[in-house]
């Protein structure tokens, strides 16, 4: 059992599953930039990774690579924990220093962080690309709906026919265009608010967000004003958002600080950033090589 | 215009070589006057093409390269000074200025068109500090380059090895600051953390490789060897992807 937690712990163990991670991702490279694969990655944003494991959509090879890169990343999360609890064990009959204590901090950090990225791909909701002209509103869930009340555009609308990317920032004036978003569910009543590009409104977590805004429709639909540029929305729920970015700056400041507290010339210091590094993951037979 | 920016392009690609020439055979002084009228003219293009674009200078490869060659310049001028231990390391930096420049040679010497966000704070942050990061790993593979070297020859200088650790866990720092200032982005964009897309996975594969290159196992000559190696790749790597994710937008 002994030697078990020792090689789970371990740098080698670490190493392996961290190269074996690179060439997962390397994988997921080719597969999105393959014309088959990108669609499939489309739908992967479209909506929560949760919902989409679910439909049946024919991205077989997509969903066993997805699986797959849980499956390794759960292991170097069981290699930090493994290796965690060491430490800790250590810290605990005081045989660490502070800059091994705040490494390991770092490392625990650094696990939530995964965690929620993890956590962005299953909980909560999202519902990408909900295209919307002025005066249309959409039903999403239990109750909550969203609409758009007026759209102010103040450029000439033709330019959004070469679609947002193309388009001529001398002529688009992104922080000036906005929409008047309306949102409505049972026990909140009626949120009105205007949103621009990056330039979202949350309410109780809820955020939606003006992806990009769409040429006016050729032909009037319904009454809608067909002068008007249409918006594409983006209504999103992430319980844990605040959590996560917390967890994602303390772990920046973590890395800065204990950066600082050994930036010092081995010279100086009695125990080297490389050998502390690897007191988090002591394995002898990995000293071995 | 962009007559100016490729002639001066091609200036400071001549001081930056004489510099390297001047190194290797010894002429130090030289070589620091070389260095640092080729800072002067990099300096003035770059400030040359952020009036012309009214944006700064972190886009496209010709002008993100070329404030990276800056900031490497300026780490090789003012950390590595002849006087000190540090200066064998010099070599290997010129020689990556040199190399960075190179990359550009095929590619427009013009500023990146501008886009309607490139005034957004966040976006020049996650560009900005992948610069920066880049720059930094690029000086500490220098640093490893030597060290490698050295322990062909049987020395070993546990300095190098030190000051390249820095400047890799420095990299690691600002890449992961860009990565926050581009989920910030993102989440104000999108209202989202991740997307699963060509540009987050090479994000991922470079956080691992960084991950990885800081968590080498050592202690044998061969295992301390791989590890020297590993991390002098580091700067290869990371250029690589930029040059990959540049031509690809």
């Amino acid at each position: 059992m002994k030697k078990i937690s020792e090689r789970l712990s371990s740098l080698n163990t670490a190493t392996w599953t961290i190269v074996v991670l690179i060439l997962w991702f390397f994988g997921g490279m080719f597969l999105a930039s393959s014309k088959v694969y990108s669609k499939g990655f489309n739908l992967m944003n479209a909506t929560l990774v949760r919902e989409w494991l679910n439909t049946n959509n024919e991205c077989t090879l997509l969903k066993g690579w997805f699986v797959g890169l849980c499956l390794v990343m759960a292991f170097l999360g069981l290699n930090l924990v493994v290796c965690s609890w060491t430490k800790m064990l250590k810290i605990l009959r005081g045989r660490f220093t502070n800059s091994r204590f705040l490494l390991l901090v770092v490392h625990i950090f650094f696990g939530l962080v995964a965690l929620g990225h993890f956590g962005s791909f299953m909980l909560g909701f999202r519902y990408d690309n909900l295209r919307l002209l002025e005066g249309q509103t959409v039903k999403l869930r239990e109750g909550l709906e969203v609409g758009v009340r007026k759209i102010n555009f103040i450029d000439d609308p033709r330019i959004l026919t070469k679609g947002m990317r193309k388009i001529d920032p001398r002529k688009f004036h992104y922080k000036s265009n906005c929409a008047e978003v309306v949102l409505r569910r049972e026990g909140w009543g009626v949120i009105q608010k205007d949103i621009g590009i990056l330039s979202p409104f949350t309410f109780q977590g809820t955020q939606v967000s003006l992806k990009e805004f769409t040429p006016p429709p050729e032909q009037a639909n319904n009454g809608v004003n067909q002068q008007k540029p249409g918006v594409v929305l983006v209504v999103s729920n992430y319980p844990f958002k605040d959590v996560f970015m917390a967890v994602y700056l303390l772990m920046i400041i973590g890395i800065a600080i204990h950066l600082t507290m050994t930036w010092r010339s081995p010279s100086n210091t009695s125990v080297s950033p490389d050998d502390q590094n690897e007191a988090l993951n002591v394995d002898h037979d990995d000293k071995k090589g | 215009m962009p007559q100016y920016f490729t002639i001066t392009y091609f200036l400071i690609f001549l001081l930056y070589s004489a510099a390297l020439v001047c190194e290797i055979s010894k002429k130090v002084k030289t070589a620091s006057v070389f260095l640092l009228i080729g800072l002067v003219f990099t300096f003035a293009l770059l400030v040359l093409v952020t009036i012309t674009s009214r944006q700064l200078p972190f886009f496209n490869l010709f002008e993100s390269f070329l404030m990276t060659v800056f900031i490497l310049g300026g780490l090789g001028a003012f950390c590595t000074r002849p006087t000190q231990n540090f200066a064998a390391v010099r070599v290997w930096v010129w020689m990556e200025m040199v190399i960075i420049l190179g990359v550009i040679l095929p590619f427009p010497k013009e500023p990146s068109s501008y886009a309607f966000n490139h005034d957004y704070l966040f976006v020049n942050i996650f560009h900005g500090m992948r610069i920066v990061s880049l720059a930094s790993i690029i000086f500490s593979s220098a640093h490893f380059f030597q060290s490698f070297i050295d322990q062909k020859n049987g020395a070993y200088r546990p300095e190098f090895v030190h000051r390249g650790r820095n400047f890799l866990a420095l990299s690691t720092l600002c890449f992961l600051i860009s990565e926050y200032a581009g989920i910030i982005w993102c989440q104000k964009g999108w209202g989202d953390v991740w997307m699963w897309g060509t540009n987050f996975f090479q994000s991922a594969v470079i956080i691992l490789w960084l991950m990885l290159a800081l968590h080498l196992p050592s202690g044998s000559r061969r295992t301390d060897m791989v590890k020297v190696i590993i991390r002098s790749m580091s700067g290869l790597v990371l250029l690589t992807l930029f040059v990959i994710r540049g031509i690809l937008g």
